[in-house]
């Protein structure tokens, strides 16, 4: 099924597909960051390694505002 | 053939991008820990924590919807333009650049500006440009999963539809790193102790 947006062509069957994959990838980066995080910090006993994954899973949010 | 020199061209672009942001943002995370270096030996130390923690707070509160506080911000985004004008690459490498510099441009969330605050907090320019580099290289992986994000070369508009509804788990994602990231200041300053 297609339609427009915005003057382009859409496949609607495509959005539920992308989305499950995009809502994937946010899921593992995120994890991969702050799991890292969490996991460096604990082997490490460094907290400051926590907050660098924090960085990494923040900036993993920031897929629009481009 | 041409298959292969797409690829090519993208893989060079993607590395572009990813390089030249994490240059960018390296570069902003000395600036900010340069700042915090600066004030740390003008007003001393006592600030550093509840600094950290007030601007996180901040953008926890904002995230959880308390009333609605403009984030600071400069409401910009990437010109398009180089799009139609410079070579892929070219285009990739500004972009990353322009991106990397995290502030010139806009924000969907709070938690740069915690970072910045971290950055400042620690007053340690090569402890804030990692912070900054790691915080780049979160934000850019998504274009090297784009292969797999996009079914056919025509699915942006849908993906642009499909980001909408990705938003409200992002949105969780970037509360659940506020706390932590949170957490982490406090269990940080009881380790300096």
């Amino acid at each position: 099924m297609t339609g427009m947006v915005a003057g382009a062509r859409v496949n609607a069957d495509e959005i539920p597909v992308i989305t499950g994959r995009l809502r994937l990838v946010a899921l593992l980066l995120a994890t991969i960051g702050l799991g890292g995080g969490v996991a460096a910090a604990l082997i490490a006993s460094e907290p400051v390694l926590l907050l660098v994954g924090v960085a990494a899973g923040l900036g993993v949010t920031q897929l629009t505002g481009y | 053939m041409k298959v292969a020199s797409l690829r090519r061209r993208w893989l060079v672009s993607v590395v572009l991008y990813t390089a030249a942001g994490a240059l960018a943002s390296t570069a902003v995370g000395i600036a900010l820990g340069l700042l915090g270096a600066s004030l740390a030996a003008g007003i001393g130390e006592g600030w550093r924590v509840p600094f950290a923690l007030a601007v996180g707070g901040f953008g926890l509160a904002r995230m959880l919807g308390a009333p609605r506080i403009p984030l600071p911000q400069w409401r910009r985004q990437t010109p398009e333009f180089w799009r139609f004008r410079l070579p892929m690459p070219i285009t990739a490498t500004l972009w990353g650049l322009d991106l990397g510099l995290v502030f010139t441009t806009w924000l969907t969330y709070p938690g740069p500006w915690f970072l910045a605050a971290l950055a400042v907090v620690g007053g340690s320019p090569m402890g804030a440009a990692v912070l900054f580099g790691a915080h780049w290289l979160g934000r850019a992986a998504w274009v090297w999963f784009a292969p797999y994000l996009l079914p056919s070369a025509v699915s942006a508009p849908a993906t642009a539809l499909a980001i909408v509804r990705t938003v409200p788990l992002l949105h969780r994602v970037h509360i659940v790193g506020l706390v932590v990231g949170l957490t982490g200041v406090i269990l940080v300053a009881l380790a300096g102790r």
